[in-house]
């Protein structure tokens, strides 16, 4: 060191600027990063793996008139449950489990008298509630893949003579319920059922014709765990002639059913229970919509921009446009009707498309005669059946009865498997090829339950009850909820012990 | 009139003691000269001595061989006198009836000045009250230099205000009157005051029998006098170790020591004796304490010493009932006589000024041999003498106008500038900060600290990795704040310490480059140019910008570090400096791993190449930072990549700096400023080590170490060393090192290369000698126009990059940190149960779960772990929660939640997520809030017990018993608390405590219940153990898992702090 002959001095220097210079252009012209970095930190790449689902739960209303709050003295009512899981016959492969597992019913809140629980495939449970509750049907292990309940009631004479079916559907914490109407002596009664075992608090909101009606009484309304509340949706929404309710959920879920009764003074014009089954879209499907007289498509739309929707209807033979095009405006955060009633008699499907989430539902009334009694059925949009829809028929036990399943088919020609249970519990199957964009009619008959398994396409279906006695004619639709049969457990992945902070930027 | 000398192998001396006795212009009556078993010729010499028979008229001698001490020999003198009295003759009618007789007590080793007992005679006549009176003594080689003015000594017995011995007698002790005591040496005392007294006592022997004797005489009512005008000549040959070879100097100081605080002891009213002992005790230890920290370690034993009077207190209670009956004067008119304590402390700290000041050699410059033509440098001149030059200026001016209180000053603006922002996060009640680099996380220094010190630590679950060294370094600066007045309660003391050493940062930075720099220069202004270059070099603005908390340390710590490493290689270096050096690379690697690796190499460099002591200092440069790193040193062994990582260290995408402009220092990110203002840095380098003047080979070592620090720079982008983890930005995207740390090292050599070579630049003005006076451009050289313009565009380009800092680095990637966890969660977690929140994300397919509890989360992102396998209890419980178990029971979740002291479970998305849905129908759990992207659900009690517990206590079956929680004290479950007994008709298999930590937890814990250690359960899947049904304390501790280490570690770093001090030592320098 001590030896360093000064006049090397520039030399250093000069090796510096050499060397250093080398590092940059090395660093420069390097074209990729060495990698030193361990094993790959990458995320367990375990595929997801679709698991039979062990719980289903589905909640029928019950009795929609009783236990309105703030109301006392109602009139007695009675509906019937009946639930059942499909046969190994309708389900896909893969999803028919061992045996074991149980359907059974309970109340909402709890009590009353239940049928015992099934444990067989395609064995319908099935009584009546005339209590102020709901009913939880409840599929466990095996029996939980596909299954289904459905709610009815028939009256056949007095003020309240009607026919109305509800699908009986898991909780959701946002329903769209579209229905009702401002006509004197129809009543709204929304049934909020808790399944869960925590209390909720929903939040209700209108949308009218004339844009979207707020209403105090309409937000923090408490349901209990496992509880049901009624109320009148004239209390929040009075003269609305064209509603659309949307329910909204915090801290749970709850099944909302929306029940359309309608009184002309002493002309029973009937009923029914409208469900909500899809979330807005810009497309949908009403199956189901049997027209014979007044029928009406109301659409909604929640957003707060005008939606242009153009809505068509589906027939055995393909679809048919609506009169004047099908194309109309409705304003943002507002509803619409618009009427069908020109249509010639016939089962169509009614498909409607907008530019922005609209949703949708078909109002049908049967009236032999101005000043007869009438019956009202609301068939509401459902979504495509991805691998099993299904359902116990109602049981009306009563002569004149016809059930008939609708089928709907979209985009392009599909097929499916309909696979019906008899009073016996026989199983059968037939495949039924639908048409793209046509309708098709499966007519049920001695049937306990029907299951619709689709093999190719996009389908929809709604089961269609109707009865026609000396009074007049009885109808409703119920709509065919797409079940879930398997549950994607998603990937659990334990994460470092260092919160996740965003790097910082350049 | 008697003389009295004993006389004891005193031969070197006697000859001149009695002649000196013989010279007495008022000789002694009589003479007894008591021979303690002497050895030598003494006796013959004494009859030899005519001279003294001539005028001495009675002299006798008394052979005592069996007396030890000098109070033995004058008690047995004493007794002859009184035994054979002479009658007065008629040489002094002051002998006559009715006056006094005195005893003039001589040794052997002293001479009297002719008129000495003539003046002592007089001063003492003068007042009957006098009993006893002493000389002046001065040294025996040399009658101007003071020995003893009179004894002073403080109430406890210690010894001070007397000149020092050796002192140049210049008169200032001579107005001295009245004192406590006076040596025997030449001590007149009265006759019959020593007969009432007794003498000496024998209690205290050879040493303070003096003092003993003269506090005895004040107690009686009889006054001491010191007689300046009377001096003596004395050799102190016992205290000096010349009288005999076992009697050494510091047996014999130490005794007398001792001795002291006996008669102090002894003197002092009974009623403070007990209290006089307790503080002498402590006294002498907080003074071994106090010169130990002077490095003064014989002084401190000597202090300790102290203690030895305290083990013979018969001695003490012996001497005090002799002396009964004989106090004559309250103990408080003495007050006056005693030296004030904080008389004694002022001696204390003179003592020590004193040796500091006199070994701090004169202003030196350069020291460094290999230095041959100074042309440029503007020669040694120190500060000092500098500031000595102007005395005009007032210390206020001075200060203001000091080149390195300007550096510090111009780095705080910049800092105050560039980080506006972030001054609202130094308040006591906030968080700190985040963003960037800083992770969201807040703790407290004992969280920290047990977050290092604890077997089982570490946020979530916990782990027994071994924890990163900077850990215990944050929690020692976060307990400083904690401890400041006005500081009040922290929420997250370790938050606002990184904070605050963020914005003083710079600074700092600035004082100890101006600090480190005079290893190079001793010039003020061009080391505050370099104080400022450091300040504001790129890497340091772009690391405080993004919160690079280890190259925020190391850059502060940098410059001490090589300036340690520099004074280590040269003749005069200073132990305490490199120690010092050594505990800030300690630091350093603490913080930034990879110039732990550069250190080290340099100190085996040094180890190899250097010689003598250069390679001592190595050795502690290269392993008391290995020994303060602890274990850790030995993590990267198994995994060398942590060597490229630290706290902020790691850069997360790719760097938008290009390689030119990492060869300008500028690694890129937030605080950068224009790239080009760090040329002229670079440049002023290059060219200064193109100078042949400037020393060689520190010069090539500086090029090689910036050539190091630039490969390094240019390096880190191009070598990954980790992915980004799956749930983050960027997930999979690749990790690498920050560039800045070699730049960091880079920019060191070149700023200390462009020091070494233009310090002492003189503008244009010709040196003296060189351009013979004259002022002209061709005498001025290429060479001197080139430094010129080389040191203007280096001066230019520092105070532009300032400026250029202070202009754009004003948007740091910093915030304010805001709570991560809400108020509730964090607040549960503080309390006793120590409720954990489960953390939930959604993540494209998959669930991510984390949990947060109170042990804090990591400050500062590095280098992310080994993705370790997750913890089956956890997952479980995860996974009911989430609803993907099978054939749960409707309340398993929550059971499952509370098993793992989950209270709360957040998740971070959108409400609209199914599985927000899927928690609100979770049984057990119940909606609290919906707050900035929060969800947050409360795990709800099951019957009337406490939800969710780190320690329960459950019966055999599982199901909790009454009292079923218990408290915990700190982290991972550590607890102190009592437990009452199990309550009757508990089942026979008695109660279980069950701990919410994972498995391995078990092996790291010391678990106690009423004084006996717990196994755990083998087999259970949670921590369990089995519980006595009676009541007793339990006690839970997570033991170091190298406690020996940690004990090693202490013990390394009181020395090396200790040694690192830069005061007391004997050879004391200002070289850093």
């Amino acid at each position: 060191m001590r030896g360093f002959p000064p006049g090397l001095a520039p030399v250093r220097a000069a090796t510096l600027v050499a060397v250093g210079t080398g590092l940059i252009l090395g660093a420069t012209s390097l074209p990729e990063p060495v990698s030193l970095a361990r094993g790959a930190a990458s995320a367990q790449a375990t595929g997801p793996q679709a698991d039979p689902v062990t719980l289903t739960r589905a909640v029928c209303p019950g009795p929609e008139a009783l236990g309105v709050e703030g109301l006392h003295g109602s009139s007695a009512q009675t509906v019937s449950v009946a639930a059942a899981s499909a046969p190994a016959l309708a389900l896909p492969a893969g999803t028919a489990t061992g045996s074991g597992g149980s359907l059974m019913f309970d109340g909402l809140p709890a009590g009353g008298a239940w049928p015992g629980p099934a444990s067989l495939r395609g064995q319908v449970i099935s009584g009546p509630v005339s209590t102020a509750r709901s009913a939880l049907a409840t599929g466990s292990g095996a029996m939980a893949p596909g299954t289904a309940a459905t709610q009815w009631s028939w009256t056949k004479t007095g003020t309240s003579r009607g026919l109305s079916t509800a699908a009986c559907l898991p909780g959701r914490a946002s329903s769209w319920l579209v229905g009702g109407g401002a006509a004197p002596g129809r009543l709204e009664h929304l049934v909020l059922a808790n399944p869960g075992p925590n209390p909720v608090t929903v939040d209700l909101s209108t949308l009218g014709v004339r844009g979207r009606i707020e209403s105090p009484d309409a937000q923090g309304l408490v349901v209990a765990g496992h509880s049901r509340t009624v109320i009148l949706l004239d209390a929040i929404a009075g003269a609305e002639p064209s509603p659309v309710v949307h329910v909204t959920v915090r801290g749970g879920t709850v099944a909302a059913t929306l029940s359309d009764t309608w009184l002309d003074g002493v002309v029973p014009r009937g009923g029914d229970d409208v469900v909500s089954l899809v979330a807005p879209g810009r497309e949908q499907v009403i199956p189901g919509v049997p027209v014979d007289g007044r029928a009406v498509l109301r659409v909604g739309v929640p957003g707060d921009i005008e939606a242009v929707v153009q809505s068509r209807v589906l027939t055995p033979g393909g679809p048919k446009v609506l009169p004047a095009g099908g194309v109309t405006r409705v304003a943002g955060g507002s509803t619409k009707d618009i009427d069908l009633s020109s249509l010639p008699p016939g089962t169509y499907a009614v498909q409607v498309r907008g530019d922005v989430p609209v949703v949708a539902a078909v109002m049908v009334d049967r009236r032999r005669a101005a000043g007869a009694g009438s019956d009202l059925a609301w068939p509401v949009a459902t979504p495509p059946i991805r691998a099993l829809a299904g359902m116990p028929l109602p049981a009306f036990g009563g002569q004149g009865v016809t059930q008939r399943l609708n089928l709907v088919a979209t985009g392009e020609a599909a097929s499916v498997l309909v696979t019906t249970v008899d009073a016996v519990g026989r199983a059968g199957a037939k495949k039924v090829a639908i048409r793209a964009d046509s309708v098709s009619t499966v007519p049920l008959s001695g049937v306990t339950s029907v299951w619709v398994t689709p093999l190719a396409g996009i389908v929809r279906a709604a089961v269609l009850s109707s009865v026609t006695d000396a009074a007049g004619i009885l109808l409703s639709v119920t709509p065919m909820a797409d079940l879930t049969l398997t549950a994607t457990p998603a990937p659990l992945r334990q994460l470092a012990d260092q919160p996740g902070a965003a790097p910082a930027g350049p | 009139m008697t003389a009295v000398l004993v006389v004891h192998n005193g031969l070197a001396w006697l000859g001149d003691c009695l002649e000196a006795i013989s010279a007495q212009a008022r000789p002694p009556d009589r003479l007894v000269i008591v021979d303690t078993g002497s050895t030598d010729q003494g006796a013959e010499t004494v009859q030899r001595h005519d001279r003294i028979r001539q005028v001495v008229g009675h002299v006798e001698t008394v052979s005592a061989p069996g007396v030890s001490t000098f109070g033995e020999a004058v008690g047995l003198a004493a007794g002859q006198i009184a035994r054979e009295p002479v009658s007065s003759t008629a040489a002094d009618p002051a002998t006559a009836e009715g006056c006094p007789q005195w005893l003039w007590l001589l040794h052997d080793d002293s001479a009297a000045d002719p008129d000495a007992l003539a003046r002592l005679l007089d001063a003492a006549r003068r007042s009957p009250s006098v009993g006893v009176a002493g000389p002046k003594l001065v040294t025996w080689d040399d009658p101007s230099r003071l020995l003893q003015v009179g004894l002073l000594v403080t109430r406890s017995g210690r010894r001070v205000g007397g000149p020092v011995a050796g002192e140049p007698d210049q008169g200032q002790h001579d107005r001295r009157n009245d004192v406590l005591g006076v040596s025997t040496s030449g001590m007149l005392v009265r006759r019959d005051v020593f007969e009432t007294l007794h003498g000496f006592d024998p209690a205290f022997g050879q040493s303070c029998g003096d003092l003993d004797l003269c506090w005895r005489a004040q107690l009686a009512g009889h006054r001491v006098i010191v007689v300046p005008g009377a001096r003596m000549r004395e050799a102190a040959a016992s205290s000096n170790g010349q009288r005999s070879a076992e009697l050494t100097v510091e047996v014999a100081a130490s005794r007398e020591r001792r001795r002291g605080r006996q008669v102090a002891l002894a003197r002092c009213s009974p009623y403070v004796a007990p209290w006089l002992a307790i503080w002498i005790a402590l006294a002498s230890l907080g003074s071994a304490a106090g010169w130990l920290l002077a490095k003064r370690p014989r002084r401190a034993w000597a202090a300790l010493g102290d203690i030895g009077a305290l083990v013979t207190p018969w001695r003490t209670i012996a001497a005090r009932r002799r002396s009964r009956g004989l106090r004559r004067v309250r103990r408080r008119d003495l007050r006056g006589l005693f030296a004030s304590p904080r008389a004694a402390f002022g001696a204390t700290l003179d003592t020590i000024h004193e040796r500091s000041r006199s070994s701090t050699g004169p202003a030196r410059g350069v020291e460094d041999p290999s230095v041959g033509t100074r042309a440029l440098e503007s020669g040694p001149t120190s500060e000092d003498a500098e500031s000595l030059e102007r005395p005009a200026a007032g210390a206020g001016w001075r200060i203001l106008s000091h080149p390195g209180f300007l550096a510090v000053l111009a780095g705080a603006l910049l800092a105050a500038v560039t980080c506006r922002s972030l001054l609202g996060a130094l308040g006591p009640g906030g968080l700190g900060v985040a963003g960037g680099e800083l992770l969201p996380a807040s703790g407290n220094a004992s969280e920290l600290w047990h977050s290092w010190l604890d077997g089982w630590h570490g946020p979530g679950l916990g782990n027994a990795l071994e924890p990163a060294p900077f850990l215990p370094v944050l929690a020692a600066a976060a307990w400083v704040l904690e401890h400041l007045p006005l500081t009040g309660d922290l929420t997250s003391s370790v938050g606002v310490a990184i904070a605050w050493l963020l914005v003083a940062a710079i600074p700092l930075s600035a004082l100890t480059a101006y600090l480190g720099a005079r290893v190079v220069t001793t010039a003020p202004w061009p080391r505050a140019w370099a104080a400022l270059a450091w300040a504001s070099l790129a890497t340091m603005t772009t690391a405080v910008a993004s919160g690079r908390l280890g190259a925020v340390v190391a850059h502060i710590l940098l410059p001490l570090v090589a300036a340690g490493f520099v004074a280590a290689t040269r003749r005069r270096s200073r132990s305490w400096a490199t120690f010092g050096a050594a505990l800030a690379l300690a630091v350093t690697g603490a913080f930034n791993p990879g110039l732990a690796v550069l250190g080290a190499l340099a100190a085996l460099v040094l180890l190899v190449a250097g010689h003598g002591r250069t390679r001592w200092h190595a050795s502690v440069l290269l392993l008391v930072p290995i020994g303060l790193l602890g274990p850790w040193v030995l993590r990267p062994a198994d995994d060398p990549i942590l060597l490229l990582a630290g706290p902020g260290l790691t850069a997360w995408q790719r760097v938008a700096a290009a390689p030119w402009q990492l060869g300008l220092l500028h690694p890129g990110g937030p605080g950068s400023y224009p790239v080009l203002l760090s040329a002229p840095i670079v440049l002023a380098g290059v060219i200064a080590m193109s100078r042949r003047e400037a020393g060689s080979p520190f010069m090539t070592v500086l090029a090689v170490l910036a050539l190091t620090g630039l490969a390094l720079g240019e390096a880190a982008p191009l070598i990954i060393i980790g992915r980004i983890p799956a749930d983050l930005a960027g997930a999979g995207g690749p990790i690498t090192g920050w560039a800045g740390t070699g730049l960091d090292v880079a920019g060191l050599a070149l700023i200390a290369a462009s020091l070494r070579a233009f310090a002492g630049y003189r503008g244009l003005v010709p040196e003296p000698g060189r351009g013979r006076g004259r002022w002209s451009l061709t005498g001025l050289g290429w060479r001197r126009i080139v430094a010129s313009l080389v040191v203007a565009a280096a001066v230019v380009g520092v105070m532009a990059s300032v400026v250029a800092a202070g202009w754009t680095g004003s948007r740091p990637a910093l915030t304010r940190q805001t709570p991560g966890t809400p108020a509730v969660a964090a607040d549960q977690a503080r309390g006793s149960w120590g409720i954990r929140l489960l953390v939930l994300t959604r993540d494209r397919d998959a669930i991510g779960y984390r949990l947060v509890g109170e042990e804090p989360g990591p400050f500062a992102r590095d280098l992310p772990g080994p993705a370790g396998a997750p913890d089956p209890v956890l997952a479980a419980a995860v996974k009911s929660t989430v609803g993907t178990a099978d054939g749960a029971s409707p309340e398993a979740a929550r059971d499952a939640l509370a098993g793992l002291a989950v209270g709360f479970v957040g998740f971070h998305g959108a409400s609209s997520e199914p599985l927000v849905t899927q928690l609100d129908a979770t049984a057990g759990i119940t909606r609290l809030s919906n707050e900035r992207g929060l969800i947050l659900w409360r795990v709800l009690p099951q019957g009337d017990t406490v939800a969710s517990s780190r320690l329960r206590l459950v019966d055999a079956a599982g199901v909790p018993v009454p009292a079923a929680v218990v408290p915990v004290t700190g982290d991972h479950s550590r607890t102190d608390v009592s437990i009452g007994p199990a309550p009757p008709g508990t089942p026979a298999a008695g109660r279980r405590l069950v701990v919410a930590e994972p498995g391995q937890w078990a092996r790291h814990a010391r678990v106690i219940f009423g004084g006996r250690r717990l196994a755990a359960i083998a087999g259970a899947a949670q921590p369990t153990y089995r519980l006595p049904a009676t009541a007793g304390r339990l006690t839970i501790s997570l033991p170091p898992a190298h406690q020996r280490w940690h004990w090693l570690q202490l013990g390394l770093l009181l020395v090396a702090l200790f040694l690192a001090a830069p005061f007391g030592s004997t050879r004391q320098g200002r070289t850093p």
